[in-house]
């Protein structure tokens, strides 16, 4: 599949959003929730704030990005309409919980409803976090649900789009709290590497798979022939790339790949892994190697995105 | 809606005879010109002239070479929309601008509301679907849905446009959901293929495989026999003068 960037940028960015967002949202159920209010509103205005980039990317990618709208309308059937539904209803807990937040910060204006407000943080939080995990959980399955591309419909795409998700926001949530508060609480940091590996290895599975997986037809079954007729090219259908050879019969390079994966999992997993370890043994680098990680992550993860698309085999190359 | 009819009254679709298509193109073209004009936003056209033209095309003709392990063959493949019971191009649609009609069972994409999210294609396992980033949409077989009820036509010509344009009649058009039709009975006839059938899609189209052409041994070496004494013989008057004169006058005149 190609590798189109509006979507890997999409996928990547919002996907640390809705990351950061969860994060955010449900640590306001817990007492893992920062003291600051200021710096729960930062976090949330930039989760919002990278959600709504990776949209604007998503919308880059559209024939016609003013009827965008419509796309909410088939919720029954589509995970796409399900995740621009998802994507749109996780604005209205997320939005609210700024107000909240804003108010508590500028508490002078409001000097009586504020204990009211801080008694819903909890429950709004809590939803934002439900909303922004099903928004990704729905982009994993538009990609896991497609037949036609047996590298995705695998049990393991949507698993590794949610923990890759969480992971950046992890990462997102430990920078900031280190940066703005010097402390941050090793268990978060651990569980971070923890789910960071775990994630590693799921994505090693799956490369694994990508590397075995075949059609379940053959190029005869594909022209209606019985299953074990050997069928070669002879005159191709049109002299030049159409849409089709363009969109779905990218192909890259075995050795090219290789190497692309050893990129990412280096910035992606291994990197950031080490670097919240030497901040668990010495806080005081935390706001620096959090940093680092944050950046590698980022960069591992949009190679292993970039990765994701154009490994990703289509049924009809069959006919080319 | 992207909710699929349960049950479609006519299941309307093609079948193809991949025995006597001989990749001519005719189709090929005359889908093109017919979802051009008159009513139809044009199917866009890219760099004609250029290095590398390009074109939307609702049908696409693919030649094969093919070996069962005794003979081996050419086969012309015809590809477009086969109009699945099950098309999951339209259950991924975000708009409802892909839908399937109840009464005939025709796949159709509406021009107004495709948002060209390209992601319909994807969910297509036959190629039947080509974007047309100029109009900012998806384009694909109507199977001629302005032709066939189209009552200012002939009765004769209330056909697909390719089945129309084939010399060979390979395409026959017709109700798959009414066993007493030409295509149900030709299709049972024939032993008609429901492509890729295992992923599940329920084509509609259906395309009947090359006649079984095998020889035995003993034949072929007959006919490797005749093809040797063919190639033995001479023309007639070959050694004429009179055809040496021709042969040379042709030459000087030439």
């Amino acid at each position: 599949m190609s590798p189109a960037y509006s979507i890997i940028f999409f996928t990547v960015f919002s996907g640390a959003g809705y990351g950061l967002l969860a994060i955010v949202g449900l640590t306001s159920l817990t007492s893992l929730l920062p003291d600051s209010t200021l710096l729960n509103l930062i976090m949330l205005i930039l989760s919002l704030l990278l959600i709504s980039v990776g949209l604007l990317f998503s919308t880059t990618h559209l024939g016609h990005p003013e009827r965008a709208w419509r796309a909410m309308s088939q919720w029954q059937t589509s995970w796409l309409s399900r995740e621009g539904l998802f994507a749109l209803i996780t604005y209205v807990p997320a939005l609210l919980l700024c107000v909240i937040w804003t108010a508590m910060v500028i508490q002078t204006f409001l000097p009586q409803s504020i204990n009211e407000l801080e008694n819903y943080v909890a429950l709004i939080g809590g939803v934002c976090g439900l909303c922004a995990i099903s928004t990704v959980f729905c982009t994993g399955q538009i990609y896991a649900s497609l037949k036609t591309i047996p590298a995705w419909n695998y049990f393991l795409t949507t698993p590794i789009f949610l923990l890759l998700s969480i992971v950046s926001g992890l990462l997102l949530w430990i920078s900031f709290n280190s940066v703005f508060t010097y402390q941050v609480n090793n268990f978060v940091v651990l569980f971070s590497v923890f789910m960071l590996e775990v994630a590693f290895l799921l994505k090693w599975v799956y490369w694994n798979f990508v590397d075995q997986v075949k059609f379940s037809v053959t190029k005869a079954e594909a022209i209606g022939l019985e299953k074990k007729t050997k069928v070669q090219n002879l005159e191709p259908a049109h002299q030049t790339q159409n849409y089709l050879m363009r969109e779905m019969g990218y192909n890259v390079a075995r050795k090219h790949a290789l190497k692309l994966r050893w990129f990412a999992s280096w910035a992606a997993f291994i990197i950031p892994g080490i670097c919240l370890l030497v901040g668990v043994i010495d806080s005081s680098y935390m706001p620096i190697t959090s940093f680092i990680a944050l950046l590698c992550l980022i960069a591992g993860l949009i190679t292993e995105r970039w990765l994701f698309f154009a490994e990703a085999k289509h049924v009809i190359t069959l006919y080319y | 809606m992207t909710d699929l009819p349960s049950e479609t009254d006519k299941k309307l679709g093609l079948l193809i005879d991949l025995d006597i298509c001989v990749g001519c193109h005719g189709c090929v073209t005359s889908c093109k010109e017919w979802n051009s004009t008159d009513d139809n936003l044009p199917l866009s056209d890219f760099d004609s002239y250029g290095e590398a033209p390009d074109g939307i095309f609702l049908n696409r003709v693919h030649g094969y070479e093919t070996y069962d392990g005794i003979l081996s063959q050419t086969v012309h493949f015809p590809r477009s929309c086969l109009h699945c019971e099950q098309p999951e191009c339209v259950t991924v649609c975000p708009t409802g601008a892909s839908y399937k009609r109840q009464e005939d069972g025709i796949v159709l994409v509406n021009p107004e509301t495709c948002i060209g999210c390209k992601l319909c294609s994807w969910a297509c396992p036959y190629g039947a679907r080509e974007y047309d980033h100029r109009q900012g949409i998806m384009k694909k077989c109507t199977l001629c849905v302005d032709r066939i009820y189209n009552e200012e036509l002939e009765e004769e010509d209330r056909k697909p446009a390719c089945v129309l344009a084939c010399p060979t009649s390979a395409r026959l058009f017709g109700d798959f959901s009414d066993p007493q039709s030409d295509v149900s009975i030709l299709s049972e006839k024939r032993g008609g293929v429901a492509l890729m059938d295992n992923l599940g899609y329920k084509p509609v189209n259906r395309y009947l495989p090359p006649r079984k052409k095998h020889i035995t041994s003993e034949q072929n070496s007959k006919n490797n026999a005749n093809l040797q004494r063919f190639s033995d013989l001479k023309p007639n008057n070959a050694n004429s003068k009179l055809e040496e004169f021709f042969s040379w006058l042709d030459q000087k005149l030439s």
